[in-house]
């Protein structure tokens, strides 16, 4: 179920009202249910393999909690097999089978990999993550095992961020489910700006630029510098507007029923490194693989070269995650890159947090290090947004040269003038929002509420799927 | 008991707490919705929308409607035709909704002729953008044009424009333009030709093929729907491109159809599909530009004048 749709406007609703009516006890078979209803609305058979993610890590974490020494260290290697087994096979074996084929052909031996003809199942990789931190966590003794089979099922299967996260640990999400919790005005009124400003950014701004960007990289060849920049531009902004937008559902959906998840976006964008960009920018992703790969490779305790490959390792790790395809991996290489060049670069000066540093700076300076990294940034996206590297390579380089007028379509409607101006107006229209303090909390949330709901019924667009539904 | 205390409170606060907040938002929707219907949906001239409510809602005797789909909207410059005639077409309007339009004006107490666009792919079914039908879905005759995409916010003031807000503004603006040609319910963009991006368009359609859509019962029903009416009829065929043409691969089976709208007695078919313009008239391989519109419009007016159509009428 989309939250972008009339469906999941009846839906959250009803379980709403039904979650508030029904005793505390009942309220965790409420929930599973309502995200089963929720994950089936697309391909209910994929359920199956959540089942399937859901009893191996519930019985690892168990076997996990009393052993000691290699039995539990095995049983952390079968759930992580498990996981990532299932990864490999829905989200991976077409990447890895394609590429394989290719290296056995290029040394003479022919060889065809069936094609098992599956869709990837929407959300996969976030629930498998959310998954398998339960069983990390057990493991390191930071979680105890959860012995409640329907809690530790709805911690996998919560419905506002079961598709796209926020990717929650156990211990913020399963005591929670534990808790009593009573109706509050403040955590209803809170929710809905939250759930209104993420419909806002969806609708309003990214599927408003979504179809101009999606003509103009369908068509790399045919389109000129200026337009391929500035369908970069628009990306780079549709796909902030996009997540974040569904990031702001989920916790503003999860709120309405007293539930915290986590901020997973802080206005990536206004950031004056990519280090920094990194700390605002789907955080609850970029701090699992700080947990569970990063730190366990060395982090930053290890000498200067080892340092950088773990930080190499990490960010094509992370591209690999986004998607099966090379663009996804140049993409979490360049990332990579960026960082080691990033600290190799770094001035020395006080060890503190890249805020406390960036407020030190002069204004100006401030002004343009957001503006290199932005740049940075959405050079990087043109790999993620790119339908193969070479296509993206084409892209940079008629990028670079900046020729020609503006070549928007054949005329058609979705990338004319008209439709351009009313991107830059939603762009200014998120910049506007901006004014709004971060945490959306407001003096009058009822104004904020009407005004928004009125922007998004006059100048919304149908769009469809998030962009990170596919991963 | 303290518990139920508790949820009665709690209810009360959340009424207190939404109730302002729906009431205002339900008064902005029914103050807003009915503005915006007036002052951007049927003010222009240009919209699918405005041309269904004006068929539906309006009347204006003595009119020679012009219907199909957009190669109407943009083949046919009423100003050169006939002093009374009006350019209903709708973009991407096939048989449903062309049948539509036919059916609502044959109802009214008219005996003015009528002209319609026919193309090879009439009977190709396709999706017309639902924003043409919404503001008159009052009309069950218009229901069945928005097929399985009608949803139940469709009759909520101002949430039915969710989406299509941009289509009713953006031909608000295209209507006040002094950059494009209007004419009676026609419009006409009048860019530049560009040889590149129509060669482009030439090459994409010289790699498809398509047929007569074969044996749909709606080509009886449609014939009856002609013949039903003593009104005459010009059933017109607008110029393509010879692109197009050739990738036609059943224009007999076409021509057949054509020749049994003829046999009507008050149907007058002319088929100007293959009609000689040069590249420079053409949008793209279906659709003239103004200038061929304007070529096509003369030699249409002359040749319906020769047969007499506009002094035809049905008997009242």
């Amino acid at each position: 179920m989309l939250f972008n749709s009339t469906a999941y406007l009846i839906f959250l609703p009803v379980v709403v009202g039904l979650f508030f009516a029904l005793p505390h006890r009942l309220r965790w078979l409420l929930l599973l249910v309502a995200s089963c209803v929720f994950y089936m609305a697309f391909v209910p058979v994929y359920i199956l393999i959540l089942a399937f993610t859901i009893m191996v890590d519930y019985v690892a974490g168990i076997v996990i909690e009393p052993a000691r020494g290699r039995a539990r260290r095995m049983f952390l290697v079968a759930s992580i097999v498990a996981n990532v087994g299932v990864l490999a096979i829905f989200k991976y074996y077409p990447f890895l089978t394609e590429n394989l084929e290719l290296l056995l052909g290029s040394i003479g031996i022919r060889h065809h990999f069936p094609d098992l003809g599956i869709l990837l199942p929407i959300g996969l990789s976030f629930h498998t993550f959310q998954s398998l931190s339960y069983t990390l966590e057990v493991y390191h003794d930071r979680q105890p095992a959860e012995r409640h089979f329907g809690r530790f099922a709805l911690y996998v299967m919560f419905f506002p961020q079961l598709v796209a996260g926020p990717i929650e640990r156990p211990q913020n999400l399963l005591p929670q489910f534990k808790a009593r919790r009573s109706f509050s005005l403040e955590d209803l009124s809170w929710g809905l700006v939250k759930i209104l400003y993420g419909l806002f950014k969806k609708v309003v701004v990214a599927d408003r630029l979504a179809p101009f960007v999606d003509a103009v990289y369908a068509d790399i060849p045919g389109s000129n510098g200026l337009t391929i920049l500035l369908a970069t531009l628009f990306f780079t902004v549709q796909i902030y507007c996009d997540f974040s937008g569904y990031s702001d559902i989920a916790i503003g959906s999860a709120r309405i029923m007293g539930y915290r998840l986590m901020e997973n976006f802080k206005r990536p964008y206004l950031s004056t490194s990519i280090r920094e960009f990194w700390g605002r920018w789907h955080i609850s992703l970029s701090s699992w693989f700080r947990d569970y790969l990063y730190i366990p490779l060395g982090g930053n305790r290890v000498v200067k070269w080892r340092w950088y490959y773990n930080l190499m390792i990490t960010f094509l790790v992370s591209g690999l995650w986004h998607g099966a395809s090379w663009t996804f991996i140049i993409w979490g290489a360049l990332h990579g890159v960026y960082m080691v060049l990033g600290q190799l670069f770094r001035t020395h000066g006080p060890r503190t947090t890249a805020t406390v540093v960036t407020d030190r700076l002069p204004r100006s300076r401030r002004v343009l290090q957001a503006l290199l990294t932005f740049g940075l940034v959405a050079l990087a996206w043109v790999f993620f947004r790119a339908t193969s590297a070479p296509d993206a390579i084409l892209a940079l380089r008629k990028g670079m040269t900046l020729a020609g007028g503006l070549h928007v379509g054949n005329g058609t409607r979705e990338t004319d003038a008209f439709h351009l101006l009313a991107c830059f107006a939603a762009i200014a229209l998120l910049a506007l929002s901006y004014k709004l303090p971060m945490d959306l909390r407001v003096r009058h949330p009822r104004v904020l509420m009407v005004l928004t709901t009125l922007i998004i019924i006059l100048f919304g667009r149908n769009g469809g799927e998030f962009i990170y539904f596919q991963f | 008991m303290e518990e139920n205390s508790s949820t009665s409170n709690s209810r009360r606060a959340l009424l207190r707490f939404l109730a302002p907040m729906i009431l205002v938002l339900i008064a902005a929707c029914v103050v807003l919705d009915p503005v915006i219907t007036r002052v951007f949906v049927f003010s222009n001239e240009v919209h699918g929308a405005a041309k269904v409510h004006r068929m539906f809602d309006e009347v204006h005797p003595g009119e020679i409607p012009i219907l199909g789909s957009s190669r109407a909207d943009g083949s046919f410059v009423p100003d050169l035709i006939h002093p009374d005639a009006y350019n209903y077409g709708i973009q991407q309007a096939g048989y449903t909704v062309t049948r539509m339009m036919l059916e609502t004006e044959l109802r009214k107490q008219s005996t003015t002729p009528i002209i319609i666009n026919f193309e090879y792919t009439f009977f190709h079914e396709q999706d017309a953008d639902i924003a043409n039908f919404i503001p008159s879905l009052g009309h069950s005759e218009v229901r069945p044009c928005m097929g399985d995409r009608q949803r139940w916010f469709h009759r909520i003031p101002l949430l039915r424009y969710f989406g299509h807000m941009d289509d009713y503004f953006r031909s608000f603006l295209a209507d006040r333009s002094t950059r494009n040609v209007r004419s009676r319910g026609a419009f006409f963009l009048t860019a530049p030709f560009s040889r590149e991006a129509f060669e482009r368009t030439v090459s994409q359609r010289r790699s498809t093929r398509f047929g007569w859509n074969g044996e749909w019962p709606a080509r009886d029903a449609w014939v009856e729907l002609l013949g039903s009416t003593e009104r005459p009829i010009a059933v017109v065929v607008a110029p393509y491109h010879p692109a197009w043409m050739e990738s036609f691969t059943t224009p007999e089976a076409g021509q057949a159809y054509l020749a049994r709208m003829d046999a009507l007695p008050n149907v007058t078919v002319i088929d100007l599909g293959a009609m000689p313009l040069p590249d420079s008239c053409f949008l793209n391989t279906t659709h003239v530009n103004y200038t061929g519109a304007k070529a096509f419009s003369k030699v249409l007016a002359q040749r319906l004048n020769e047969v007499g159509f506009f002094g035809r009428s049905a008997i009242p």
